[in-house]
């Protein structure tokens, strides 16, 4: 579905990806985790098309690199980190502004543009939020309506930039659950996330970017989750248990109890991955 | 219930939101209500000023003009058609091209403080008529200044660009920067000036439709509504486009492409009207606000309402120029008149409305 093959970024002189090449199959849903400042954002905006990258990027078979603007927005569809437009847009014409590749006419969407928006809210719960002003939403109900717009839009894939970022506990585990709904239809997922408890409980997959932006880890999230690789990203601060059948990343115990000191493990942390 | 604040989900699912068509319908007849109101405007300020005519007598002038009823000059022709006509048409093209072009660059700069003259269209047009005046250049006064108008949008866009996009910080710096130097210019020319060529270039600075003629209507009405309706028909990719320009072209929309159009459709009414009217603030910045308060932020109705909107201020505005004394009152001052406290009103009561808050 989404196929990555040895793509290369750098601002300047600075390299932010060094030859990051991976595929995902339909009907994934896959992480792309690791500490801040190694690239995750950056790869997004590649694969995008925003960033002039070095590497070939293809989705459902099509080269993006041929593809225009809108016959590329009607393969992927991007959800940012919720933000605040300059104007108070209704929720509605948000959500229907995820039609836009879609259109043919002159004027703008049309009557079954704006039935699927409608379909698109009821589907992510946000329905009833149709006539109120995005602007004066909090920011967990506009995440979900920028979901919302993203299934508008209608694409196989979608990627999602920390969606859960801004997001309450509930809301965050039920934008997970409706993202899974969206892939177990046969939709792929890539979503960049912090939390490696998230990612053991809901994706299938998972990469890791590391340090000078390789590409570190790529497997099943039992696989790639692992007490040493939770180490040498973050620190010696947490450690991976058995929870159950589950897979647990819990704080290593409280830094009074054991005897670490949090100063000296975040220095030791830094020391693994190079200073942000 | 941990959804329970995201949307009321299960409590709010009986209450079906009202149906897009009705709402729809609800804005188009906001739109043909300020048409209707922009008539009436028109019909009143024909019937009004030095010399008072009747409306009946202002539609038989009228059906006389058309074709439609035997008639000859008389000083009702003279005032309603020859004076009176012109003045309002050329006021509804300035104040349809200033609002008009005010909302897009509020669109386009994603700022809804920004207004025409911040790429320095105004100072460019201004030094390019003072040029003019001066040197009584053949091809007149409003050549020129559409000319300037658009080197200095051309200069402030170029100026402003860095690796492919205009970020809104450089743009309105790049503004300021080319307004300044044309500005320059313009001083140059008033001091360099005869006592008849200054008197003509502080008129024009201030702003004024006393001077408008049928052969200025037929150039500048046409240019105007059409480059309205072009722009009519980006309203939908203006919205998206305030989104950001990462956003807009996951969405589909060729960004920077859209965005130079935009740019240089409004410019080239924004400059085309200013070439005519002079230099008339406010107009621009006040009418895009007003009409979104009304009618809401998306661009597909903004755009035909604040046209209409600031066809009407014009109007009512140049109206009051030509009656409030016996003379003539250059009709920037009334719309800065009339627009500062608006927009004092607007900052103080509408505070979160400016922070994005809405």
């Amino acid at each position: 579905m989404l196929d990555v093959r040895d793509v290369s970024f750098a601002y300047g002189s600075t390299p932010v990806l060094d030859g990051v090449s991976f595929g995902l199959v339909p009907g994934e849903l896959c992480a792309l985790f690791g500490p801040n400042g190694t690239g995750k954002s950056t790869l997004f905006k590649c694969i995008l098309g925003h960033l002039a990258r070095r590497g070939d990027v293809s989705i459902a078979g099509q080269d993006t690199a041929r593809l225009g603007t809108s016959r590329l927005a009607r393969l992927v569809a991007y959800v940012p980190q919720e933000h605040r437009p300059p104007f108070p847009y209704l929720v509605r014409e948000m959500v229907l502004m995820g039609r836009t590749p879609h259109l043919g006419g002159v004027f703008g969407p049309s009557r079954q543009d704006e039935e699927a928006a409608e379909v698109a809210m009821e589907r992510i719960g946000v329905a009833d939020l149709a006539d109120r002003s995005y602007t004066t939403l909090s920011g967990g109900q506009r995440q979900l309506v920028l979901l919302a717009r993203a299934l508008a839009q209608d694409t196989p894939l979608l990627l999602l930039d920390e969606p859960t970022a801004s997001l309450d506990f509930g809301n965050q585990l039920l934008l997970w659950q409706t993202v899974r709904s969206l892939t177990a239809e046969g939709r792929t997922a890539l979503i960049c996330t912090h939390d490696p408890n998230h990612v053991v409980w809901f994706c299938d997959r998972a990469l890791v970017l590391g340090r000078e932006g390789r590409l570190i880890e790529d497997g099943p999230v039992r696989a790639v989750v692992r007490d040493d690789l939770v180490r040498t990203l973050y620190g010696p601060v947490s450690e991976v248990v058995g929870y159950g059948e589950d897979t647990v990343v819990r704080p290593l115990a409280r830094a009074s109890s054991s005897g670490v000191d949090p100063s000296s493990a975040r220095a030791s942390a830094g020391h693994a991955l190079g200073a942000e | 219930m941990p959804s329970a604040d995201v949307a009321g989900r299960g409590t709010g699912r009986l209450v079906r939101p009202a149906l897009p068509r009705r709402r729809s319908r609800r804005k188009v007849a906001v739109l043909v209500l300020a048409g209707v109101a922009l008539v009436a405007a028109g019909l009143f300020s024909v019937t009004t000023g030095a010399y008072a005519v009747p409306v009946a007598d202002v539609l038989s002038v009228l059906s006389a003009r058309l074709g439609l009823r035997e008639g000859g000059a008389s000083v009702h022709d003279t005032v309603v058609w020859d004076i009176r006509l012109t003045r309002i048409l050329i006021a509804i093209a300035v104040g349809a091209a200033l609002a008009t072009s005010g909302a897009v660059y509020q669109g386009v700069f994603r700022n809804p403080l920004v207004e025409p003259y911040v790429l320095g269209v105004s100072s460019g047009a201004a030094f390019g008529a003072g040029l003019a005046v001066l040197t009584a250049f053949a091809l007149s006064v409003q050549v020129l200044a559409f000319v300037f108008g658009m080197v200095a949008v051309l200069a402030t866009y170029g100026l402003s660009r860095v690796r492919g996009q205009t970020p809104t910080v450089t743009i309105v710096l790049a503004g300021v920067v080319i307004g300044s130097v044309f500005m320059a210019g313009f001083s140059l020319f008033q001091y360099l000036g005869t006592e008849e060529q200054l008197r003509r270039l502080v008129f024009w600075i201030m702003g004024g439709l006393h001077r408008s003629t049928w052969s200025d209507v037929a150039v500048v009405l046409p240019i105007v509504l059409v480059g309205c309706a072009i722009v009519w028909t980006y309203g939908w990719k203006l919205n998206v486009l305030t989104l950001g320009d990462e956003e807009a072209s996951s969405l589909g929309i060729r960004a920077e492409r859209t965005k130079r159009v935009l740019i240089v459709l409004a410019t080239a009414i924004t400059a085309i009207a200013v070439s005519v009217s002079g230099i008339i603030a406010w107009v621009g910045l006040m009418v895009p606000h007003a009409a979104r308060l009304i009618i809401g932020p998306d661009h597909r109705y903004l755009l035909p309402l604040s046209a209409m909107l600031g066809a009407m201020f014009v109007i009512v505005c140049d109206t009051i120029a030509r009656t409030i004394t016996t003379g003539e009152v250059p009709i920037g001052i009334i719309t800065s008149i009339l627009g500062a406290p608006y927009l004092i009103y607007l900052l103080r009561t509408r505070l979160d409305y400016f922070s994005g808050r809405g």
